[in-house]
C-alpha cells in the first residue's frame, strides 16, 4: 500500500525526526525490557528464597492474633504478638485431609532469648568440674586450670572497683562483703583443700565471684521453635553446616552459622575473618579501607580479650612464640598482642594463620560452642521468665543465601523447648504469676522492667546489663534450670501442643489464591479459628520490598515513556511542518482530511514499531549475554535478593510484547496531536509562491 | 457548455485590520476544451484566481461555478472530492511528492479514488507516462530528475485521472523558456487530443503570444480579452 510505501520512505527522509524518535523508542523500550526482566527476576529471587527457607508458599496463625503477622518480626524486629493456635495435630490433620494441594505444613513461633554463656571465669570453673568428674584424674590439667583461675581472681579486683563499681553503684555494705569475698577466694587456706572440697568451692567462685567480672557476654539469640525434622525435610534451602540437625525426639538447638560466625565468635577472631574476606575475596586493601582500618584498630584496643583468655602457662608459651614470629625482644604479652594485631596488606595472612594456628586454640573461640549445653531464658509477654539447659547440635544455613543477614535471627529450637519458654498461662501458672508480680512489687523489680532495658541492648549496656546477669545467674544456671535435656520425646508430644503460626508449602504454587480460600472455608467450617497470608504478606516490610521495587519500576517505565511522548510529538511537530506544503499538495490534488490523518498515523505506528522492537532486540541481546552469564550480586544482601550468588536473566516475549504494545500506544498518543494539526493544513498552502 | 463560470466574484484577503482586495468583481466563463491564458503583472490576481476555480478557496462575495455546481454551496468533503474528479493542478513549484518516485507520483491521485481498478491504474500511469515521455524514468525520485522533467511529471499526474479542467498556475516559472516553450506544446497538444479544458497563469509575454485565449488582469480586475 502506498502509506506503507510512504510512511516506510519518510523514515528516511526526515533524519532528524526519525533520529530523535528512534533514538527515545530503542532506548525506552531497551530500558522497559530489561527493566522488567530484571525486577522480576529479583522478585522470582526473593520468592525462592522466602518461600522455599522460612515463609513457605503461605502461613497460617490465630484470628485473634493482635499484630499483624510478619515473620522477620515488627518494626522494632520483636516477633509481632499473634496469640497462637492451640493444636497443631488438630490443624495439620484437619487441613491435609481437607485442602489437597498442601504439601506439608511446618509449626513454628519466634521468640527472643538472652543466653548467658557465663564468663571466663564461669567457663573455666565449669571445665574444672568436669575435669574432677572424669574417671582418669588428669592432675596436669587440673593444676593448670587452677592456676588460671587463681590468676584471674588476683586480677578482679582491681577490675570490680575500676570498672564495674563505676558503672553500677555499689553500697559501702555492698563492697565491704566484695571484699571480703575475695580475701576468702584468694586465701591459702581456701586453695589448700580445694581438691577435696572442690564442690563447694567452684561453688562459691561461681556464685560470689564470677558475678563481679563485668563484660558483654550475654547474647541475644531470636529464636524460631519448630519440629527441626520437619523443617529441614520442607525447606529445600535448609542445610546443616557444622554439627548435626537437632535429633528427633530431642531438645537442642541449631544456630544459622551466620549467627554462629558473627554473633558467637570471639570478636577478635570474627574481624580477622572479615579483614580476610575483603582482601581476598572483595579484592580491597587495608590501605585503601577505613573500615578495614577501623577494624584492626578495634582489635588492638580490645587484645586483652585474648590474653585474658590465655592460662599463665599459655601466655608464657606464646609469649616466646611471639617473640620469635615478630622478631621482637618486648616480654609483656599485652604489648606483644596490640604488636601482633597491628597487621597491614603484607603481613596479614601470616599472622591471620599464625592467629589460628598458635593463639585460637587456647581461648574461648566461640562463646557457645556446638556441642555444648548453655542456659536460654527468655521472658515471656505474660511477663514471667523461663530459663532451659539447651545443647546447641549444630549450625545452619539457607544455600543459596548463606551469606545474608536476612536470615541470620532464625535459630531454631525443638518446639517443646519453645513452648516451655513461651510460658503459655495455664490457671494455674496464671496464679502462681500474680503470687510471684506482688513479690516483685515488693522487691521492686519487675521482670518485664528488666526486659525493656535489655531490649535497648547496646545503649545501656551497663548497669540493667549486670543486673540482669547476676539475677540470671543466681536465679537460674546453678539451681533452677530444670535438667530436661536428656528427656526424649515422641512426635505426637511435638505435635500434640501450641504453635504460633506456621509455613505450609504447597504442591501447586501456582494455585496459591484457591488453596487460600480453601483453607479459609475449612477454617470456617471446622472453626479452626486460623487466617492465611501468601508469603508475601508474611515477609512483611521485606515482602512489601518486591511490591516497592515493582511499583518503582513501574513509575520508572511510566516516566520514560511519559517524556518520551513530548519528544516524540515534538519531533512529529518538526516533521509535519517541514511536510506542510506536500500536505498542502495532496488536499489540493483530493486527499481527504481522513486521508491526511490515517497516513500520518501509519507513519507514526510503523516507526514506533520498528524502532521498539529494535530496542527489545537489543534488550534480547543483553538479557541473553549478561543475563545469562548471571549478575554477580554486589553484596550479603543482594544474594537473597538474587537468590543466589548470581542473578540470571530470561528473556520472556510476554515481557517484550507488552512493551511493544506500550511503545505503539505511547507513539499514537504523542502522533495523534500533530497528525491532527496536519488535517488543518489547507490545500490553498499548495499553490502560490514557495515561502 | 461552459466549464467554469465567474459571476461578479469579489476576492478579499484580510491582513489583521487591513483589507487586501485581491479580486475585484470579476466575471468570466470558459467553455470546455478551451485553453486560456490568464495573464498579468506579479501581484495582479492571477494565483487568487485560480484557487477559486481550483476550489481550494472561497470567494468573498460572487459564484463560482466548475462544472455546473455553485461551489459555495459545497461542504469541505464535496470540495475535495470535486478537486480529485474534475480538476488536474499543475503548480509552478512542481509540487511532487519527494518520497515517491516519477510513477508512484503520477499513481497517486488514481489511489486516492475507490472507482478505479488495479489493472485500469496501471494502464492509465503508463499511458501518461509515456505521454509525458518519461518511459525512461519511471522509477526516479523527484530529486533525479531536471525542472522540466519534473513539471511534466507534474503534468501527467494532473492528466490520470482524466479531469475535464486542468488549472496550472505559472507552469513555467522555474523553467527556462526553450523547456517552457515545450511544456506549453505539451499542455497544447493534451489539450487538443483529450479536449481537456485549460486554465493557465503565466506573465510570460512569449509564451502569451501563443495562447488561443488570452486573459489579462490587473489588480484583481479583467482588463482585456483577446
Ligand atoms: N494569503 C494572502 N494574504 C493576504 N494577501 C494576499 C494573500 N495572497 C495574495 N494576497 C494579495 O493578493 C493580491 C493578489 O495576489 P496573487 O498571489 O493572486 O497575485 P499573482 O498575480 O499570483 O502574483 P504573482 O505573479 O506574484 O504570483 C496581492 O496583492 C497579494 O499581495
Ligand atoms: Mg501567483
Amino acid at each position: 500500500m502506498i502509506i506503507i510505501k510512504m510512511a516506510l520512505r519518510n523514515l528516511f527522509s526526515h533524519k532528524m525526526k526519525t533520529l530523535i524518535v528512534g533514538t527515545v523508542l530503542i532506548l525506552g523500550s531497551f530500558f522497559a525490557v530489561v527493566g522488567v526482566t530484571f525486577v522480576f527476576a529479583i522478585s522470582e529471587g526473593m520468592k525462592n528464597s522466602l518461600t522455599h527457607s522460612i515463609t513457605g508458599d503461605l502461613q497460617i496463625y490465630s484470628k485473634l492474633a493482635k499484630d499483624k503477622f510478619s515473620i522477620f518480626g515488627d518494626e522494632n524486629g520483636s516477633y509481632p504478638d499473634i496469640d497462637y493456635v492451640e493444636n497443631f495435630a488438630t490443624i495439620k490433620n484437619i487441613l491435609e485431609k481437607e485442602v489437597s494441594n498442601i504439601e506439608a505444613i511446618v509449626p513454628m513461633g519466634g521468640n527472643f532469648a538472652m543466653v548467658n554463656p557465663g564468663n571466663i571465669l564461669d567457663k573455666k570453673l565449669e571445665e574444672l568440674r568436669q575435669c574432677f568428674k572424669e574417671k582418669i584424674f588428669d592432675a596436669a590439667k587440673i593444676l593448670e586450670l587452677k592456676e588460671h583461675v587463681h590468676a584471674i581472681i588476683l586480677d578482679i579486683e582491681a577490675q570490680f572497683f575500676n570498672n564495674t563499681a563505676s558503672i553500677v553503684s555499689v553500697s559501702a555494705e555492698d563492697s565491704a562483703k566484695v571484699r571480703a569475698d575475695l580475701d576468702t577466694a584468694r586465701a591459702e587456706s581456701f586453695w589448700k583443700d580445694f581438691d577435696a572440697k572442690f564442690e563447694r568451692k567452684i561453688e562459691f567462685l561461681s556464685n560470689k565471684i564470677a558475678p563481679l567480672i563485668f563484660d558483654d557476654n550475654v547474647l541475644y539469640v531470636s529464636y524460631m521453635g519448630t519440629i527441626p525434622e520437619t523443617f529441614a525435610r520442607s525447606f529445600s534451602q535448609f542445610e546443616i553446616v557444622k554439627g548435626t540437625n537437632i535429633p528427633p525426639g530431642h531438645r537442642g538447638m541449631v544456630l544459622t552459622d551466620r549467627f554462629y560466625e558473627e554473633e558467637v565468635k570471639h570478636r577478635v577472631a570474627r574481624r580477622l575473618d572479615k579483614i580476610k574476606r575483603s582482601l581476598l575475596e572483595d579484592h580491597e586493601t587495608i590501605k585503601g579501607s577505613k573500615t578495614l582500618q577501623d577494624k584492626i584498630t578495634s582489635n588492638i584496643s580490645q587484645s586483652a580479650e585474648v590474653y585474658n583468655q590465655l592460662t599463665p602457662k599459655r601466655a608464657e608459651e606464646i609469649v616466646v612464640k611471639l617473640q620469635a614470629f615478630l622478631s621482637s625482644k618486648e616480654s609483656d604479652i599485652k604489648k606483644l598482642l596490640e604488636d601482633f594485631l597491628k597487621v597491614d596488606d603484607a603481613n596479614f595472612i601470616s599472622r591471620y594463620d599464625f592467629f589460628y594456628s598458635e593463639i585460637a586454640p587456647y581461648i574461648v573461640l566461640y562463646k557457645v560452642k556446638v556441642g555444648e549445653v548453655f542456659p536460654i531464658t527468655t521472658f515471656s509477654k505474660y511477663g514471667t521468665s523461663h530459663s532451659l539447659n539447651i545443647k546447641v547440635y549444630g549450625t545452619y544455613r539457607f544455600k543459596s543465601f548463606e551469606r545474608s543477614p536476612i536470615a541470620t535471627g532464625f535459630n531454631l529450637i525443638d518446639l517443646m523447648s519453645f513452648r516451655d519458654l513461651f510460658g503459655l498461662l495455664t490457671p494455674e501458672r496464671k496464679k502462681e504469676n500474680s503470687e510471684m508480680e506482688a513479690e516483685m512489687a515488693l522487691e521492686d523489680v519487675s521482670i518485664s522492667d528488666m526486659f525493656k532495658k535489655s531490649d535497648s541492648k547496646k545503649e545501656s549496656e551497663g548497669a540493667s546489663l549486670s543486673k540482669l546477669k547476676s539475677t540470671v545467674f543466681t536465679s537460674g544456671f546453678k539451681e533452677d534450670f530444670a535438667s530436661q535435656g536428656d528427656k526424649v520425646f515422641s512426635n505426637a508430644d511435638l505435635e500434640n501442643g501450641i504453635f504460633l503460626n506456621a509455613a505450609i508449602l504447597l504442591k501447586n504454587p501456582a494455585k496459591m489464591a484457591a488453596t487460600m480460600r480453601a483453607i479459609d472455608s475449612v477454617s470456617e467450617k471446622e472453626k479452626l479459628n486460623i487466617q492465611v497470608i501468601d508469603w508475601k504478606n508474611a515477609a512483611g516490610i521485606i515482602g512489601q520490598l518486591i511490591l516497592f521495587i515493582r511499583v518503582l519500576l513501574f513509575s520508572f517505565i511510566g516516566i520514560v515513556f511519559g517524556v518520551s511522548i513530548f519528544i516524540i510529538m515534538n519531533a512529529f511537530i518538526m516533521a509535519m511542518l517541514e511536510r506542510y506544503k506536500e500536505i498542502g499538495t495532496m488536499r489540493a490534488i483530493g486527499a481527504q482530511k481522513q486521508f491526511v490523518l490515517s497516513m500520518l498515523f501509519f507513519e507514526v505506528l510503523i516507526q514506533s514499531v520498528f524502532f521498539a522492537c529494535l530496542g527489545i532486540l537489543l534488550s534480547w541481546l543483553v538479557i541473553v549475554i549478561v543475563g545469562g552469564r548471571g549478575i554477580p550480586a554486589w553484596n550479603d544482601i543482594a544474594t537473597f535478593f538474587f537468590s543466589g550468588s548470581r542473578l540470571y536473566l530470561f528473556f520472556d516475549w510476554w515481557y517484550a510484547a507488552g512493551v511493544l504494545l506500550l511503545a505503539v500506544i505511547v507513539s499514537a498518543i504523542a502522533g495523534l496531536y500533530p497528525a491532527y494539526q496536519a488535517t488543518k493544513i489547507p490545500p490553498v498552502s499548495a499553490l502560490g509562491k514557495t515561502h | 457548455m461552459k466549464s467554469i463560470a465567474l459571476k461578479d466574484v469579489v476576492k478579499n484577503y484580510y491582513l489583521g485590520e487591513v483589507v487586501v482586495p485581491a479580486l475585484k468583481s470579476v466575471n468570466l466563463n470558459i467553455s470546455s476544451g478551451e485553453f486560456t491564458v490568464i495573464a498579468g503583472p506579479s501581484g495582479s490576481g492571477k494565483t487568487t484566481l485560480l484557487n477559486l476555480v481550483g476550489c481550494v478557496d472561497t470567494a468573498t462575495a460572487g459564484i463560482v461555478s466548475v462544472g455546473d455546481e455553485d461551489t459555495a454551496k459545497l461542504s469541505e468533503r464535496k470540495l475535495t472530492d470535486l478537486r480529485l474528479h474534475t480538476i488536474g493542478f499543475i503548480f509552478q513549484n512542481f509540487n511532487l511528492i519527494s518520497v515517491l518516485n516519477v510513477y508512484d507520483n503520477v499513481e497517486f491521485p488514481l489511489l486516492l479514488r475507490t472507482d478505479i481498478s488495479k489493472k485500469e491504474r496501471r494502464e492509465r500511469t503508463l499511458k501518461f507516462i509515456s505521454q509525458v515521455g518519461l518511459e525512461g524514468h519511471m522509477h526516479h525520485r523527484p530529486n533525479e530528475l531536471s525542472g522540466g522533467q519534473r513539471q511534466r511529471v507534474a503534468i501527467a499526474r494532473a492528466l490520470v485521472s482524466s479531469p475535464k479542467i486542468v488549472l496550472a498556475d505559472e507552469p513555467t516559472a522555474n523553467l527556462d523558456s526553450v523547456t517552457g516553450q515545450k511544456i506549453i506544446d505539451l499542455m497544447k497538444e493534451i489539450n487538443e487530443k483529450e479536449k481537456t479544458t485549460f486554465l493557465f497563469s503565466t506573465h510570460d509575454e512569449k509564451i502569451i503570444s501563443h495562447a488561443r485565449r488570452v486573459i489579462r488582469i490587473l489588480d484583481g480586475q479583467i482588463v482585456t480579452e483577446q
